[in-house]
């Protein structure tokens, strides 16, 4: 996937550098976060890999017909409830990403928090567009869907993230790869699974409530949402 | 199992995809494979046989994922290896190659798996297939050639069979982690494998110009099992491109190429294996002429000599440098980091390392350092140490091939060093000198190179594994000897058609203004033949020298690179130091100026004290009530940060010039803890901390619960800061304050990161919650009595 200056959402950044306004930082800052920017996109090499599966309830969870995922969790059952099909996705910004968040730490520790806060509006950015993508198949014209659930949030177990790359190959195919205690590597990488209905979706706003950071997040306590609700496995940003 | 016999008789064939015909056999996907060596083995013998019927002459067992890291359960990986290898054997195979991928966890520093632990991973699956009757071992789909290089040493040193070993490339010619078919061979080649070549990814007609690539520089048979084309996915299915017989068609260009070992992979069935088998089973293998070079490289990129001038970076090497002792001592590698940045910057094509201090472990240290400095730089390294022990070490853990630094012509030295050299697939610097000394002439230092190959070649070597250094004797003391180096660099390029390597800046020892000799005599080496000077690459005369010669000499085509760097090049003034106060350019986080103006300061005698206690302090205070108020963001804090620290490292060169000792407010420890690694938050707190004239002892990420009780224990650390960033980590932040108190150690602990609150702070039994690195310094503030 090919990723230019317009695909970073230069307001998304902001937002991540706890600057939700998007207030100008002066003029050094402003051209340090350009420069980042280019730096990332120089860096960025990205992908994703999905599947569409029928589904199936039972009492252990979700079940993906033709493959080894059972998605257990009561959040995630009513995220599907309704659905007739569901697509599993894995997408990520490639290694050189981490590569280059982790070297310039070494020098310039502002410009490690931009570009990582830049990463985290890309990866969004990949998100959205494999979706639509993925979406605008002729044999799912019919589906509406809803948002992007992933590992980590509401109860939808962490645990699950192995899986998650078995069921895409995403190891071979992707180069994306899963510590034990199941965070994805490359960092700026994301497992996700939505559903598709042939009716409107009955779980359709991403809450708060969701959130790892429900307790702690500054932008909720000033009564604004990010749009991007964190999980525990997935949280955009590393800061 | 002999492959270059085999190959004698013709192009050797392996099978196809195993992982698509078990899904059509009713694996579901996402389910291991291996598992149904035990729960199906009719299917895997049958699909085993299949391919033998078409023809297969090595068949691969069904272990790709056979380690204990991906099988766990009830059935063991044990049991998935020997009955993978007894059911190809059933199938009727006539050779059994132990089939072995990636581990699936990504390697130190970018993943959390050790090389050692990699290596010992590979080794308990390897010995356990040869012991079932696998006549090889095919390591295969891999990416990253460190964990590559750390199966084939667990494949040499714990079985005696033959290793093929293959990467898988994307399309624009790299693995996902950054390594070209080039570096690939030149590093590989040399660990003693019995073929090298590519799978997966892309198909036969894709893969064209990476084993192009391969076979021109490969010394070894090349194999290639390529997909059934590029894959596209339709609903539930990933469907392939191409046929079988257009495999059979496209896989023949490769074999006239030079390709001798050939396959399937993805997509690919018995009948594709069919086609290769009807078409090329009586085809002779004729090996391609290979282009012999001194090469060497890192896990993403090579430097060959033979294709130009190359720039040896000497800067991380402790002699004579007080600050690179001190951080060697203190085990700070930031400091060593930041030479490998900026002479990577500098356009340096190789950066040696040396550790060498007598009070150090020098093997740990210098493991840690290539380490270090392989993770932000991508050039090769010159492993530099007067200890065979610490070579060894280094060039085992290097991602890459090495340039080991050094041999000498001493026979003590040449049996330590050929060996490991030969074994690691290294190149080596050969200095002239011997049990004698250094010879006063030219022809004697010819002569030692001489012997110095004739040495290497009966271990084995080859002579473009040598570099050639003829050593620099100082103009000021041996006037004379400075044109024999000169002389002997001649003699050993025309006589023995080796590489040079020099240490250039020797030459100048003794005398004033020492960049003009070096200069000098760079060009005049350069003159003579030199291809690879070890200099400073910082200094701009010297990197001027080698821009000139680069266009001089042709390489650098229609001085393209020199237009780049000099066109147009403006006089840089000195910059001024702005009139701005201190405390403004703090507010304003200029960094690259507060250094200059703390520096004036001292200058004009302002104690470094009072610069911390007025300008730093009160700066830093009011950017933290600007920060917290929300009229300042995380960014402004940061560059204000860094604007102090910009400050600090006058003040500590100073002191450090002066023998003075720093004076702390406390000493703080600081780690990501185990399982996490995350660690941009905790560097933050760590900067501003060290701000506030903390000492930080900062153990990294992914730090194990043992090492930070120890190092309690050891620095008697009174406060103790963690962070995790996942729900699943902060598990872990309990586990290592429980060990902390139940080993009844004195330490009160701050927590952090994203997910911590309140309240799982008291869960995890911490004493204090930091939302952001500013509440840290008052915590740190309060706890050790600083509170103003």
């Amino acid at each position: 996937m090919i990723l230019t200056k317009e695909d970073i959402n230069h307001k998304e950044v902001l937002r991540y550098l706890g600057n939700p306004d998007g207030v100008s930082l002066g003029e050094d800052l402003d051209s340090l976060i350009l420069q980042a920017e280019e730096e990332a996109l120089g860096a960025v090499k990205a992908g994703y890999l999905y599947r569409v599966c029928d589904l199936s309830f039972d009492s252990t969870g979700v079940v993906l017909a033709g493959t080894s995922l059972c998605l257990s969790g009561k959040s995630i059952a009513e995220h599907l409830l309704g659905a007739q099909k569901s697509v599993v996705m894995v997408a990520t910004l490639g290694v050189a990403m981490d590569q280059l968040i982790a070297r310039t730490q070494y020098k310039d520790m502002t410009k490690t928090v931009v570009l990582d806060s830049i990463a985290a509006a890309l990866i969004e950015t990949v998100c959205n567009r494999a979706e639509s993508e993925i979406l605008s198949q002729e044999e799912l014209s019919d589906y509406s869907s809803n948002f992007r659930f992933s590992p980590g949030y509401g109860d939808l177990p962490m645990e699950l993230q192995p899986q998650f790359l078995a069921v895409l190959d995403a190891t071979r195919k992707l180069g994306l790869t899963c510590t034990p205690t199941n965070i994805l590597i490359p960092r700026k990488s994301v497992t996700a699974v939505f559903g598709l209905f042939e009716n409107a979706p009955l779980a359709v706003e991403k809450s708060c409530e969701g959130c790892v950071l429900w307790k702690t997040c500054r932008l909720r306590k000033g009564g604004i949402s990010c749009g991007h609700p964190k999980t525990a496995a997935t949280g955009n940003i590393d800061f | 199992m002999d492959i270059q016999k085999l190959l004698q008789q013709g192009i050797l064939i392996f099978d196809g995809a195993m992982g698509t015909m078990l899904q059509n056999n009713g694996l579901p996907t996402g389910e291991l494979p291996e598992k149904y060596n035990i729960t199906h083995p009719e299917v895997v013998r049958k699909i085993h046989t299949e391919y033998v019927q078409a023809g297969s002459q090595v068949i691969s067992t069904n272990t790709f994922q056979a380690n204990p890291l991906k099988i766990k359960g009830e059935i063991s990986f044990q049991e998935a290896i020997v009955s993978g290898v007894s059911l190809a054997k059933l199938a009727g195979a006539p050779y059994v190659a132990l089939d072995i991928g990636p581990l699936g966890q990504l390697m130190e520093p970018m993943g959390t798996l050790s090389f050692e632990e990699a290596y010992q991973l590979f080794a308990q699956q390897m010995i356990v297939g040869e012991q079932a009757g696998a006549d090889c071992i095919l390591l295969e789909t891999f990416s990253d050639l460190l964990e590559m290089k750390a199966a084939i040493l667990a494949a040499k040193e714990n079985t005696s069979l033959p290793v093929l070993c293959s990467l898988t490339y994307q399309q624009d010619g790299r693995t996902f982690l950054g390594c070209d078919p080039l570096t690939a061979t030149l590093t590989l080649q040399g660990l003693g494998i019995d073929a090298f070549g590519v799978n997966c990814s892309l198909g036969p007609y894709e893969l064209t110009g990476i084993v192009e690539k391969i076979l021109e520089y490969s010394q070894i048979p090349v194999m290639v099992q390529a997909n059934a084309g590029l894959p596209r996915i339709e609903g539930e299915r990933t469907l392939y491109d191409i046929t079988a017989t257009e495999y059979g068609e496209a896989v023949g260009k490769l074999i006239e190429m030079g390709v001798g070992i050939v396959g399937g992979c993805c997509g690919t069935t018995p009948e594709y294996i069919r086609q290769l088998h009807q078409r090329y089973s009586n085809h002779s293998y004729v090996p391609p002429v290979p282009r012999l070079v001194t090469g060497v490289t890192s896990g993403s990129q090579s430097v060959i000599l033979d294709d130009g001038i190359a720039v040896i970076g000497e800067r991380i090497n402790p002699t004579g440098k007080k600050k690179l002792k001190e951080a060697l001592r203190n085990n700070q590698l930031d400091y060593v980091v930041g030479e490998a940045i900026d002479q990577t910057e500098a356009g340096s094509d190789i950066l040696d390392v040396n550790v060498g201090l007598p009070e150090i472990d020098e093997p740990a240290v210098l493991c840690k350092v290539i380490q270090a400095v392989q993770s932000v730089s991508g050039l090769p390294l010159q492993i530099d140490s007067s200890d065979p022990t610490a070579i060894e070490a280094g060039v085992r853990v290097y991602n890459g091939r090495p340039l080991i630094n050094s041999v000498n012509g001493k026979q003590e030295s040449m049996q330590r060093i050929f060996p490991i050299a030969k074994k690691y697939g290294a190149a080596v610097v050969c200095l002239t000198l011997d049990e004698t000394g250094i010879p006063a002439t030219a022809e004697g230092r010819f002569q030692i190179a001489k012997k110095i190959l004739d040495t290497a070649i009966s271990y084995g070597l080859r002579k473009e594994d040598l570099v050639i250094d003829c050593l620099v004797l100082t103009a000021s003391a041996q006037q004379e000897q400075v044109l024999e180096t000169l002389k002997a660099i001649q003699l050993v390029k025309r006589e023995l058609n080796l590489k040079t390597v020099l240490g250039v800046s020797n030459v100048s020892f003794g005398l004033p203004s020492r960049e003009i000799l070096n200069a000098t005599f760079l060009a005049a080496a350069f003159g003579v033949g030199l291809d690879a000077p070890i200099m400073n690459p910082l200094s701009t005369r010297y990197m001027e020298v080698v821009d000139a010669y680069r266009v001089l000499n042709g390489k650098d085509k229609d001085a393209q690179q020199y237009l780049k760097k000099h066109s147009g090049q403006q006089q840089v003034l000195p910059q001024s130091t702005s009139q701005l106060n201190l405390q403004t350019m703090i507010l304003q986080g200029r960094k690259d100026e507060s250094g200059q103006k703390v520096a004036q300061m001292l200058g004009e005698g302002i104690p470094a004290l009072q610069i911390i206690d007025y300008e730093f302090v009160p700066a830093l205070n009011l950017v933290g009530e600007r920060f917290e108020k929300g009229s300042l963001f995380l960014p402004q804090l940061m560059q204000s940060a860094e604007a102090v620290k910009a400050g600090f490292e006058v003040i500590k060169d100073q002191m450090r010039n002066q023998g003075e000792q720093r004076q702390y407010k406390g000493k703080i420890l600081l780690a990501t803890v185990e399982g996490d690694i995350h660690d941009i938050g905790k560097n933050i707190v760590k900067m501003i901390l060290e701000n506030y004239s903390y000492q930080v002892i900062d153990l990294g990420k992914d730090v194990p619960i043992e090492k930070v009780v120890q190092t309690i224990r050891d620095e008697n650390i009174k406060l103790a800061g963690l962070s995790a960033l996942m729900t699943t980590t902060v598990k872990s932040m309990k586990a290592t304050i429980s060990a902390a108190k139940e080993a009844g150690l004195d330490c009160s602990f701050m927590v952090g990161g994203a997910v911590l609150n309140p309240e799982y702070a008291d869960f995890v039994g911490a004493d204090y919650y930091a939302g952001d690195a500013m509440e840290s310094v008052s915590i740190a503030n309060r706890f050790f009595g600083q509170d103003q």
